[in-house]
């Protein structure tokens, strides 16, 4: 999360030497993100990231125990100005007991700490112009002088607290308990929730919920322009619960993301009494009860042992003894020095951060500087690979640099397709795996198959290029029972020429990764026309289709000129592709070249029966396709003598008898 | 016979060539294995051997006179393409096909290798996988709010007792645990570079996109090594122009946690741009004030290292995640400002590679 302060108020609290753009450059390189400064009317607005774990930075105040941190480090002289944890006591307040406020907590493990006060005679209004100034360059609309006061606490102590309107609630009483499913409450912006149970909620007397708590107020107890009597109520509830229900009903705030994280019971004291210094001096509210203050397990001290030299095997570098201890010192931190050994008490703050003794580590190499960290590469080692993953990685390389020389463009689409484009393609729904949380309808299903985003890709390029020729290599998703799903990577080739350009292409790669006995036979598949099809086998194992694409799906995508696609299983190939050819011996004899037409014949049927009918027969080379008529070369030669053109002529009547 | 008659012919037809291509025909026709010259040949056989001693010296005369000739002409043919015929040699050549490669398996290609030499294998894990790996096993349990940092598709198929739903990995970090379980006992070098899948679509982010994830686990691995490894990266696959830093960050899977940062190549690390017709300033909408998110890294957790089966008293490891396609438009000279088009299947972008 993003929280934006302004340079004015942090010198509220500091005295610094330090200018804004020296505060954003040292804050982001020891601590805080400060990822823009921004200039207006006088002040500077810092916009700062904050990390998770780092909720207590996410104020004026907790980055001015950053800086208080950080900017010593680089020479700027750097103090507190006004501490309001130590200001902003209990003692402050004058109690009173004209107005009664009971509070009751069903479950401890719902909130860890509450104090309140109720407020009489508030005169609803504007805020002063200095404090609603603050609040517009920090982000906020101002609403009024009561409400305006929760939102200003918030960004100058990192604690969110709640104002009620005291009248509203039935019976002067809250109770704090967690909610069955199915109860509702209108929201302050007047959308009604309905709880998905085991929420933390708050209910008057008469059993009406007031608040959802840590997230937003309900609208029944909220402040109108007519409030008199307010409570101010300070809460520190139970995170994961607040996560929860704000995750489950969608109801995301600014209270919230505080809250989920983790925050700190001691801060609840401060809040309140500047929660109530600010709201008398802006809506002229005084004291009418006594401060309610529940806190049972008060936080016990967390102490770390860590030893300098773990500290600097972890560095890779030894960091001055005497700066590791001011280091964390300044941090807030309690050290106590024993030899080489520190004693590090855990202030509260950071009690949701600092667990062991690599928390403590951090805080010293972030603050010393990373940037002044040397640089060394640690010693080669070797590691057993994944079983193939070498040959699969180099050979998938191959393939993709060997189909982009012959003039193939890779394309990489999205892995999620839409239901359209499985319907399209002719594909089963069914079979596809779907996204409980698609961001679009575009990308809802996981592929099963590249060809739907290739026939998109097609389309989306129609006319652009006249011929085309497209490959895209990718995991595909298949459901399994009681697993995670196959992933298959499959290669797919999609063309606009004819059934001769593909497989020629396919023909070209296969000799090019030493693939020898490969055969193209009757294909079967829905997708592609009945007759134009071939099931492609290498060492007879099925390893994908190649053909033109039905007609449906031609019609489907309003293709004007034919698509050829080939679909295969990539690692099927690479397992039967070989580094090298099998080496074969060239003849030092000559070699007899005879032509032969014929008509109306299967090329595969003819190879087979004309290499079983001569032992000379060396290749057959297709020289001209006309009609129903082929043309052959036919070359032959023995590896003992020279053939004459009468023995090889003999071969051919051999070989014409057969066919 | 007619030795004269051909050698009449031959000359008038000589005279006549002006090309290689005819000239080879000629040639075939009077030297051939059918040729003339040898057929000659054949019919000297059947004539008597007082004329046959007349014949063959003939016959053999005219047979180097053709060669000669065939010669000549050959080089006359040729001198006088060099000298004579005028070429536009500004007009294109033949063209052969050029395809090309994605630019991702570009970068891909050129980082694996970067990382070979040093020794880091190059894995592969899961894209659908479980949440176990993707976040319990990074020590993020059930519920934690850093899971909200990896905004997550989940799959609609049914969960595992043990393993959790099943998702679209948010990062390549889960193949952390998935590689300490392959391995088993430390030294780990490893490089993951995979597909991850996050629910944003903007002009930086494309739901699917690329990571790589660099792992090493040893004995004394510090933050020195991984300062070392990512500076030689950086120096390997970017100019000396561009600057990083490291942050401080938070990951629960790493402590420390950085993050690093690289100068801006669309905007020069300036945080704007100054152009058009007005010359007016406009914010770069592809960085923050001129840096530009390389990726997190940091020393893994104990947590982690444990959950692998690691004895984090023993070793020690650090671990980095970068984005592909992030760390490819910060390339000098590449100057992409929008990640969408790298998967848009659009062939005039993609032909250009």
């Amino acid at each position: 999360m993003n929280i934006k302060i302004t340079y004015n108020w942090l010198l509220d609290y500091l005295d610094t030497e330090a200018d804004p753009y020296e505060i954003q450059k040292y804050l982001s390189l020891c601590g805080p993100s400060v990822e823009s400064v921004e200039k207006i009317h006088g002040d500077f607005v810092f916009d700062i990231e904050i990390t998770s774990n780092r909720i207590d930075t996410a104020s004026v105040y907790g980055i001015t125990q950053e800086a208080l941190a950080i900017l010593p480090q680089f020479n700027k002289k750097t103090f507190i100005k006004f501490d309001p944890l130590k200001n902003f006591i209990f003692k402050k307040i004058r109690q009173e007991d004209e107005k009664k406020l009971d509070i009751e907590i069903k479950d401890p493990n719902l909130v860890s700490r509450i104090s309140a006060v109720v407020l009489s005679d508030v005169k609803i209004g504007d805020s002063p112009k200095k404090l609603k100034q603050r609040l517009l360059d920090c982000g906020i609309n101002p609403i009024n002088n009561v409400v305006d006061v929760s939102n200003y606490i918030r960004i100058a102590l990192g604690q969110p607290c709640h104002i009620f309107d005291y009248d509203s609630i039935g019976g002067s009483k809250m109770i704090i308990r967690k909610s069955t499913k199915g109860e509702t409450l209108t929201t302050l912006d007047k959308e009604k929730v309905v709880l998905p149970g085991d929420d933390i909620v708050i209910s008057d007397a008469n059993g009406n919920l007031i608040d959802q708590p840590g997230i937003m107020g309900a609208f029944n107890s909220s402040v109108k322009s007519d409030t008199k009597n307010i409570i101010l109520f300070v809460p520190i509830f139970n995170g994961q619960m607040v996560r929860r229900t704000s995750m489950l009903t969608g109801k995301r705030s600014d209270s919230a993301s505080y809250f989920e994280k983790g925050l700190d019971e001691e801060r609840t004291e401060a809040t309140l009494v500047y929660g109530y210094t600010l709201l008398k001096e802006n809506a002229r509210a005084v004291v009418s009860s006594k401060i309610i203050d529940i806190y049972k397990n008060k936080y016990k001290p967390r102490k770390i042992i860590v030893t300098f030299s773990q500290i600097s095997n972890l560095i890779g570098q030894n960091i001055d003894k005497r700066d590791t201890v001011e280091i964390l010192k300044r941090l807030g931190f309690n050290v106590t020095r024993k030899k080489d050994t520190l004693e590090i008490i855990i202030p509260s703050y950071r009690k949701n951060d600092i667990f062991i003794k690599e928390d403590v580590v951090e805080e010293v190499a972030r603050i010393f500087g990373y940037y002044k960290i040397s640089s060394n590469l640690q010693s080669f080692a070797y590691v057993p690979e994944q079983k193939d993953f070498q040959k699969i990685n180099n050979a998938t390389l191959e393939i993709k640099k060997y189909l982009k020389h012959i003039g193939l463009t890779e394309i990489i689409n999205n892995s999620m397709i839409s239901k359209d484009q499985i319907i399209n393609a002719k594909l089963n729904e069914n079979d596809h795996i779907k996204l409980s949380n698609p961001i679009s309808i575009e990308l809802e299903y996981l592929r099963t198959s590249l060809i739907p985003s290739l026939l998109v890709n097609i389309k989306n390029n129609l006319g652009k290029q006249d011929t085309m020729a497209l490959f895209e290599i990718a995991k595909t998703f298949h459901r399994q029972k009681d697993d995670l799903p196959k992933e298959t990577t499959k290669l797919t080739i999609m063309t606009n020429t004819n059934y001769f350009d593909l497989k020629g292409i396919i023909e070209a790669l296969f000799s090019e990764l030493n693939i020898t006995d490969v055969k193209f036979e009757e294909g079967t598949s829905e997708l592609l026309a009945s007759k134009k099809q071939s099931k492609i086998k290498i060492n007879s194992k099925d390893v994908g289709n190649l053909g033109l694409i039905n007609k449906d799906i031609r019609n489907n995508y309003g293709f004007y000129k034919n698509i050829y696609i080939a679909e295969l299983d990539l690692f099927n190939i690479i397992q039967e592709s070989k580094k090298l050819p099998e080496y074969k011996k060239p003849s030092s004899f000559s070699t007899v070249k005879l032509d032969l037409t014929v008509k109306n014949l299967n090329y595969e049927d003819f190879k087979l029966k004309a290499f079983a009918n001569s032992q000379y027969l060396q290749d057959i080379k297709v020289l001209d396709k006309y009609q129903d008529n082929i043309t052959f070369r036919l070359f032959f030669s023995s590896y003992v003598k020279n053939l004459t053109e009468k023995e090889a002529l003999k071969e051919l009547v051999k070989i014409k008898k057969e066919i | 016979m007619n030795i004269q008659g051909a050698t009449s012919d031959f000359k008038i037809q000589i005279t006549k060539t002006e090309s290689i291509e005819v000239l080879e025909n000629l040639r075939i026709k009077y030297l051939g294995r059918k040729g003339l010259i040898n057929s000659f040949i054949e019919e000297l056989k059947k004539v008597e051997i007082p004329d046959r001693k007349i014949l063959g010296p003939k016959i053999n005369n005219l047979k180097k006179y053709i060669e000669e000739q065939i010669e000549l002409k050959s080089k006359y043919i040729l001198d006088k393409d060099e000298k004579e015929e005028l070429i536009d040699i500004t007009l294109p050549g033949k063209k052969y096909p050029k395809g090309s490669l994605h630019p991702t398996t570009i970068a891909i290609e050129e980082i694996s290798n970067i990382f070979k030499k040093i020794g880091f294998i190059p894995v592969s894990y899961p894209e659908a996988e479980w949440e176990y790996f993707a976040f319990e096993a990074l020590n993020m349990p059930k519920g934690h709010p850093a899971r909200d940092d990896f905004e997550t598709f989940f799959l609609d198929e049914a969960e595992d007792k043990k393993y959790g739903k099943i998702i679209l990995t948010p990062h390549t970090s889960s193949g952390q645990n998935r590689e300490m379980n392959r391995v088993k006992n430390p030294p780990i070098r490893m490089i993951n570079i995979g597909k991850c899948y996050r629910p944003n679509w903007d002009s930086v982010h494309n739901p699917m996109f690329y990571q790589f994830e660099g792992l090493c686990i040893d004995k004394n691995i510090n933050i020195t090594n991984l300062k070392g490894t990512i500076d030689y990266f950086v120096q390997q696959f970017f100019s000396e122009h561009r600057k990083t830093r490291l942050r401080p960050f938070h990951f629960q899977f790493t402590e420390p946690s950085f993050e690093i940062d690289i100068s801006c190549g669309i905007c020069k690390g300036l945080g704007y741009l100054t152009g058009g017709e007005t010359g007016k300033k406009t914010k770069c909408k592809v960085c923050k004030s001129g840096w530009l998110e390389l990726g997190g890294a940091g020393m893994v957790h104990p947590n982690v290292l444990k959950k692998g089966g690691i004895d984090p008293n023993h070793f020690s490891g650090w671990a980095f995640g970068f984005g592909v396609e992030r760390v490819y438009m910060m390339k000098e000279g590449l100057m992409l400002d929008d990640i969408r088009i790298l998967y848009s299947g659009q062939i005039e972008f993609l032909n250009q590679f």
